[in-house]
């Protein structure tokens, strides 16, 4: 009974690894096709700092103790977390389907209640994280 | 709706929940507000403890659920972090900046949840996220409210040198799913282990390696615990080392068939050789670097390196069924790291609460003349090094004697019991040697003439409580060590027991199995 309930649930999961290889083509030609387009539109400039190796705006050589802005990167690391909680988000949410269309619970007792707690706590948690780094002033600019 | 998972997970979830609270009461303008966080954060790791107290050890098959194992090793090692992390609390009471109380005591706690997740990690993928969960809050502990060029060297090299032992430990992880095909720990069966197997426990071990600070990956230690603050130093050689252990146990189990536990760990010869040569390199290096130093910090630091060697060998010697608590490597290493955590965070909380020179004592020096001065805080100290000497009466004594008879009395067949016994006596040579630098600490302290005049901090009520508590843990497990040592075996009995399953079709077993009081009390009377 639980295997059967496990397996429906995953059901979703593709069977063969096909699609990956589509996927995995489909991003060699992508990248590809924007390097390329880039290569071929985009005007060129030469200069000293133009040339220079490329490090998120700031000078690439000097004495590593200078100090420099972070906001740039506390902006970058929080769109890594809401990025990552979609990530999260993605197998959850056909579980999730699953166990409220169907009514079972997967295997363990996790019913579609547990699952929905499960999730908010989560996101309160990130919330948190949010909610910190909003009040330390990170989104304030000048 | 399955409430089971929330109810067992009770204590974490109020550790977690006590740290996320104090992170947002820390932002509050009002200084009430700012005050908040020490004492909700006392209040979350007392309630913790109770919730932890009130389940009480594992029933007689430890349960499993959602890719953790609910069994006496997480009762036990979540009982003694929440008791030392009420400690570690007290210590840092007065340490940071009334704008940073929120941010400090919410990482501890985050720390401490790390820790006792760890303790219930079932699942490879969820024993490296606990890891992390427990490191990643002191690489920011390390460097916090600190603006010289020390503490940010600390911060970022242990930063730096934690990431890479991360990727050590995972890639060794990978290598272990690769050989099972699986990432549930109670199913991988790795016994008799492969060539990738091996790979897989020699990279997780160099990874774990790391976190303990045993050599050859001990050398970012002297300078992180010279750069950190005095109580944040005490912390790391407690937390860190902790979940290290408890990986390592738990990846030990691995290779032991699940009704064998009579002869020790049943180890690859690569991965024994490999924790043997740690645990020798890791005592002399320890000892030997310790002598030359003359700064308290670092001295202790190499003492903290030294003393992870001596849990090594308690490790290695393993798991010993029959012959009571001396010959018990594992309970061994569990007395040992709770005594280790104790008597190391006194005495930097001692360094925490002496100033010198207008700034926490941190030299030989400083502390010189320390008796005279300050004569309960000069005690305090000697209580402590005494113990990490391990003389009697304090706790270190027994916790010395249980580790090294262990390796001698483990009788495993072959080379690897005489090797047990060398290892052991490599250790005791080792206890000798430290003697030199631990003894130069009390000499200062009673014999020397004042250099720096050395004074205790005000208003430090926090400290001293905090210091009080480490005192009386150290004389009471070492006048009774018995109460200490009757838990650190429960976890010994369930370790390999077959676990219960927890869903709703699963049929009891007919007859119930004996629980962990029965089979221990049976052991005690035979």
């Amino acid at each position: 009974m639980q295997e059967v309930v496990l397996a429906q649930a995953v059901s979703l999961a593709p069977r063969s690894y096909a699609p990956i290889l589509v996927l995995i083509l489909l991003v060699m030609a992508l990248v590809a096709g924007i390097l390329i387009l880039t290569h071929v539109l985009g005007p060129k400039r030469h200069g000293r700092v133009k040339d220079d190796t490329y490090e998120a705006g700031m000078p690439p050589v000097g004495d590593a103790r200078r100090r420099f802005k972070v906001q740039f990167y506390i902006v970058a690391m929080l769109f890594l977390l809401f990025d990552v909680e979609v990530v999260f988000m993605w197998p959850w949410a056909p579980l999730f389907h699953h166990t409220s269309v169907t009514g079972q619970a997967l295997p363990g007792g996790f019913d579609k209640t547990f699952l929905l707690v499960e999730m908010a706590v989560f996101l309160a948690i990130l919330l948190v994280g949010y909610v910190y780094a909003w009040k330390k002033g990170v989104f304030r600019w000048n | 709706m399955n409430g089971d998972l929330f109810t067992l997970l009770a204590p974490e979830l109020i550790v977690i929940g006590g740290a996320v609270l104090a992170l947002l009461l820390g932002l509050g303008a009002s200084p009430g507000a700012r005050s908040a966080p020490r004492a909700l954060a006392l209040l979350s790791v007392f309630a913790a403890f109770l919730v932890t107290w009130y389940y009480g050890p594992s029933p007689a098959k430890p349960l499993e659920l959602a890719g953790m194992r609910f069994d006496s090793l997480a009762y036990y090692i979540r009982l003694i972090a929440l008791s030392v992390g009420a400690l570690v609390l007290l210590v840092h009471w007065h340490l940071p900046h009334p704008a940073e109380r929120g941010d400090v005591f919410a990482m501890i706690l985050f720390s401490l949840a790390g820790i006792m997740l760890t303790s219930l990690a079932n699942d490879l993928v969820l024993l490296f996220l606990t890891i992390e969960l427990v490191s990643i809050p002191t690489y920011i502990l390390v460097s916090i409210g600190r603006s010289d060029i020390r503490a940010q060297e600390a911060g970022l090299k242990y930063f730096f040198l934690g990431t890479l032992s991360a990727a050590l430990l995972v890639y060794g992880f990978s290598f272990l799913y690769g050989a099972a095909g699986t990432t549930n720990l109670s199913r991988m069966q790795l016994s008799p282990a492969g060539g990738f197997v091996t790979i897989g426990l020699l990279l997780a071990f160099a990874g774990v390696a790391f976190k303990i600070a045993a050599a050859p990956f001990h050398v970012y230690a002297a300078d992180v615990y010279q750069g950190a603050a005095a109580p944040v130093t005490g912390l790391l050689g407690f937390f860190p080392k902790v979940a290290g252990f408890v990986a390592l146990i738990k990846l030990l189990f691995l290779m032991q068939p699940s009704d064998l536990l009579t002869a020790g760990w049943n180890m690859p010869g690569a991965a024994f050789v490999f924790l043997w040569v740690v645990a020798a390199a890791t005592m002399t290096l320890g000892n030997v670097l310790g002598l030359m130093q003359t700064n308290v910090k670092r001295m202790l630091a190499y003492s903290s390196i030294a003393h992870s060697g001596y849990m090594l060998v308690a490790l290695l010697a393993g798991p010993v069924a029959s012959g009571g608590p001396l010959r018990d490597g594992l309970s061994a290493m569990l007395f040992y790291i709770v005594v280790y955590g104790i008597m190391n965070l006194g005495a930097f909380a001692v360094l925490a609460l002496i100033q010198a020179r207008g700034r926490p004592a941190e030299e030989l020096d400083d502390l010189a003349g320390l008796g005279r001065r300050e004569p309960l805080a000069a005690l305090a100290l000697a209580i402590c090094v005494f113990s990490l000497m391990g003389l009697p009466p304090t706790a270190g004594f027994f916790a010395k004697v249980y580790v090294f008879s262990a390796a001698i009395s483990n009788g495993a067949a072959g080379w690897h019991g005489l090797s047990l016994i060398v290892l052991a006596v490599i250790g005791l040579i080792n206890s000798a040697i430290a003697a030199g630098y631990y003894l130069r600490i009390v000499a200062t302290c009673y014999l020397r003439e004042p250099v720096a005049e050395p004074i205790a901090e005000p208003r430090t009520a926090g400290i001293r409580l905090g210091l009080l508590g480490c005192c009386i843990a150290i004389l009471v497990i070492g006048v009774w060590p018995g109460g200490l040592l009757y838990m650190s075996r429960l976890p010994f009995y369930d370790l390999s027991a077959p676990p219960a399953v927890a869903t709703h079709s699963n049929a009891q077993s007919p007859e119930p199995a004996e629980t962990t009081e029965q089979v221990y009390a049976k052991e005690m009377n035979s």
